[in-house]
């Protein structure tokens, strides 16, 4: 446990002590940021890389209590059992998570693609590893060197848990190594099989399954990033940390695409969410969103709304502007149906690239059944 | 290491003694706090809530080791409650009787010889604050307060009812309470007690959230004082004399730890921590300056200085602490004794906050040391999550017995969901016994004349994590098998 530095700069933060409650004041400022950014369609990916560098150090510096990928879901089970017994603690334990949940309707599961320091060191990685490599690949193809380096990062790992653990006693963090060992188990199978990739990404629901079911049964599982998200500092969280972190060697962004519990919830909201992301069908399938999607969530012009991590670095990438960040919710159905009648009826065809109109054709083509999106 | 401890103990203690006399600012503070055999003032034996106190009484025959079990009802227990108060034991007239609260609203009187009941009180909510014992006027008084937000004095030798003081009047929403140990001390030549208690209604029209802590006279319930100071539920407060003044030292959930005036109840000082608090604060006396030791669910046991509130130093812990410190006076020196969350009890050194020992559990430490001096040791006995209650030396850190009083009574339990009782030690005719009310829904009392269960040699943790690992593995391939066979290609 001793032996790590304490990095945490304010040394009495993130309570709702004394009338302030630093934690939640930060991620209002970092989400309220990211959104303003998102709206910006010069440079946006550059804004999103600087908005990932300030939450990294936001993370580092500054937030101190669980606010992990686990945490997060298992702070909402605690702060609603605290409702009206402890109200205090209630809207700690609440604040959080229910703020990520709220933007996560307006604007999809933002928080993965641009401020969760789980991603960003991720997406590092995987960034490092691509320099060096003539043919940018996501998922590393199942030649012998990459097997073979994952085989003796495998060993490694194993002497690092034998070696490690044994001069010690147990920790409750020591759970969090178990979930990279799934990781590693994966991975193996996701460079085997890249074209069965796409079950895999089962695991993120079977993920936030096993949680809940541990949190109702109160049995203590860790997250796998503790290490970095919060004052925790054992042997277990950094070792498991670290796994995580080189597994983008592999598999750009392993854990976001095939664990993450609550990576799934939030990309859950990309389909009711208010701002969506939708393709034309002038698309011409060039393929180039595919190309800089980190979490292979989109392919030719499809997007797998449910791997989505809003990076927008597809709406970026497509050099025929076909994939639009749009207002979705402003435009009820009711609202717009006498427009899609008059879409339908008129001869001539409207700029496609205006997305109320690409709504409209949605509405109107959606109702002969033919496919647009 | 027996013999050396004992050696190095009696050569430290003689060059400290000069030093103690000489320095000791906490020198005399008990005095105004003393108990006899007849009083358990406080939730760990003395106000100072250090936890030290050597309880023995040479009356009666030889105890036996039993278990009790008040009733076979166990659905009024919910999830994140307790199970029983921290015991408290006196001698009520010629007799010794050992006192304890628990859930089912009853306080019990139990014959710590025999584990008999010897009478039960039944109040309207839980009994989870310990009660204290006190003789007023020549009668042996029991304090304590029930969940129904009323607090008791009965008569310890029949459990009559002397006074009851309701602290918020019943409406029809108004919710339990969180009533603190008590603590019985002597203000001005007379005995008053002392409770902390939180009481919510969560109603619209009389929204209420209030922690006081108020002072009442021990013979009649007169109020003495009364004074808000948080809104979060309190823990046990400790009690001491600095500089000629009683001292009130109480922290809350809300992570503040209180420094209130005996006399008026007025805030003395605050000081903040970085998580919520649930232990109580002990009084460490004879260090300089002298020491409030609280532990926080941030991990940290911070010492405080008890004259302003400033933080002589902290010790990182790698869990939450819940477990309330215990202070221990060995060759001179004073030590700090706590549990954690991270499986670990760890001994300080209460003048630097250095790593005396530290001993592993297998479960999480929630409950409070006891510390006590039987055949010339120091020892203590702590329990853990792990269904144990280990007996350890208090010098070395060394295991000396373990026992198993039981399994939680209900099927699962989250980490630190609630505050479980902590042992107690007594000698009753020469023998040491150790009283513990566990989560099993049962009082133990565990001789330690017996060997309980053979210590086994540990198998390395090491492999039995490459175990755990090599199960994930299985198991993530399974559901792979199963996720390839039923997904479309």
């Amino acid at each position: 446990m001793t032996g790590f530095v304490n990095w945490k700069l304010i040394p009495r933060t993130l309570i709702p002590f004394q009338e302030s409650y630093v934690e939640l004041a930060a991620f209002l400022a970092i989400f309220l940021l990211t959104l303003l950014c998102s709206a910006i369609r010069r440079h946006r990916q550059f804004w999103r890389h600087v908005i990932q560098g300030v939450s990294l150090l936001l993370f580092f510096f500054v937030i101190s209590s669980c606010v992990g990928v686990f945490g997060l879901i298992r702070n909402v089970f605690d702060g609603a059992s605290l409702i009206g017994k402890d109200d205090l603690n209630a809207f700690y334990l609440l604040g959080v998570s229910v703020l990520i949940l709220s933007v996560g309707f307006h604007s999809g599961a933002v928080f993965c693609g641009w401020i969760c320091p789980t991603g960003t060191l991720q997406e590092l990685v995987s960034k490092v590893r691509r320099l060096f490599q003539t043919k940018k690949r996501y998922i590393l193809p199942a030649g012998s060197a990459p097997l073979a380096a994952l085989a003796a990062a495998t060993l490694l790992f194993l002497w690092a848990i034998y070696d490690g653990f044994s001069s010690r006693r147990p920790f409750p963090e020591d759970s969090a190594v178990l979930w990279a060992v799934s990781l590693i188990v994966i991975l193996s199978f996701a460079i085997l099989f890249p074209r069965r990739e796409g079950a895999l990404k089962t695991f993120r629901a079977i993920s936030l399954g096993l949680i809940v079911f541990s949190i109702l049964l109160g049995i203590s599982v860790y997250s796998p990033v503790h290490f970095v998200f919060c004052n925790v500092h054992d042997r277990a969280s950094l070792l498991s940390t670290l796994v995580v972190m080189l597994s983008s060697i592999w598999v750009a962004r392993a854990w976001c695409r095939y664990l993450c519990p609550f990576g799934y919830v939030c990309s859950q909201l990309n389909r009711v969410a208010l701002r969506r992301i939708i393709v034309s069908e002038e698309c011409t399938r060039c393929g180039r969103c595919g190309e800089v999607c980190e979490v292979g969530a989109i392919e030719k012009g499809k997007i797998d709304q449910a791997a989505c991590s809003m990076c927008l670095a597809c709406v970026d990438a497509c050099p025929l502007d076909c994939i639009r960040y749009v207002n979705f919710g402003s435009f009820s159905k009711r609202a717009f149906r006498p427009a899609a009648d008059a879409y339908r009826s008129s001869p001539r065809r409207p700029d496609s690239r205006d997305p109320t109109f690409l709504l409209l054709k949605k509405e109107a083509k959606g109702m002969s059944g033919e496919k647009v999106f | 290491m027996a013999g050396s401890a004992g050696w190095r103990a009696s050569a430290l203690s003689a060059l400290s003694a000069v030093v103690l006399c000489v320095a000791c600012p906490g020198k005399g503070v008990g005095d105004a706090l003393e108990s006899s055999p007849k009083e358990w003032p406080s939730f760990r034996g003395s106000p100072l809530n250090d936890a030290s106190r050597s309880f023995r009484v040479s009356a009666g025959d030889e105890p036996r080791e039993w278990t009790f079990k008040p009733s076979s009802w166990t659905w009024g227990y919910r999830p994140g409650t307790g199970v029983w108060s921290s015991p408290s034991i006196g001698k009520v007239g010629d007799r010794v009787v050992l006192f304890v609260g628990s859930y089912d609203k009853n306080l019990y009187a139990i014959d710590p010889f025999t584990g008999e009941e010897l009478w039960r009180y039944t109040t309207g909510g839980e009994v989870f604050s310990t009660p204290a014992l006190a003789e007023v006027n020549g009668q042996s008084l029991l304090f304590f307060g029930s969940a129904e937000r009323i607090l008791y004095a009965l008569d310890a030798a029949n459990g009559n009812k002397v006074w009851a003081y309701q602290i918020v009047d019943w409406r029809y929403t108004v919710g339990e309470s969180y009533v603190s140990s008590p603590a019985v001390l002597s203000l001005s030549g007379r005995k008053v007690v002392l409770f902390c208690w939180w009481a919510h209604d969560a109603s619209f029209a009389q929204p209420l959230e209030t922690t006081e802590a108020l002072l009442l006279d021990c013979a009649d319930g007169q109020r003495v004082w009364q004074q808000p100071f948080s809104k979060s539920p309190p823990s046990s407060p400790c009690v001491a004399v600095i500089e000629g003044r009683a001292r009130i030292f109480v922290s809350a959930r809300d992570g503040n730890t209180y420094c209130l005036d005996g006399e008026t109840g007025q805030l003395l000082w605050k000081d903040t921590s970085r998580g919520e608090i649930v232990s109580s604060p002990a009084f460490a006396a004879h260090v300089n300056p002298p020491l409030v030791l609280v532990g926080s669910r941030y991990g940290e046991l911070r010492a405080l200085d008890a004259r302003d509130g400033s933080q002589v130093w902290v010790f990182k812990a790698g869990h939450w602490i819940d477990s309330s410190p215990g202070v221990v006076e060995m060759a001179g020196k004073s030590f700090v004794i706590f549990g954690s969350h991270d499986q670990a009890v760890y001994c300080l050194n209460a003048r630097s906050g250095g790593v005396r020992w530290t001993f592993f559990t297998k479960g999480d430490v929630y409950s409070s040391p006891t510390v006590f001096d039987a055949d010339h040791r120091t020892l203590l006995a702590i329990a853990s999550g792990d269904d144990y209650l280990y007996l350890l030396d208090a010098w070395s850190g060394r295991e000396l017995q373990r026992y198993r009083p039981g399994r939680f009574l209900w099927g699962y339990r989250v980490v630190g969901d609630s505050i479980w009782s902590s042992p107690i030690a007594a000698s009753l005719n020469g023998q040491w016994m150790i009283f513990a009310p566990f989560y099993d829904g049962r009082v133990h009392a565990f001789s330690l004349a017996e060997p309980k269960e053979m210590l086994k040699s540990h198998s390395s943790y090491g492999e039995v994590m490459l175990l755990k690992v090599a199960l994930t593995a299985v198991g993530t391939l399974l559901v792979i098998g199963i996720l390839f066979r039923f997904s479309p290609r």
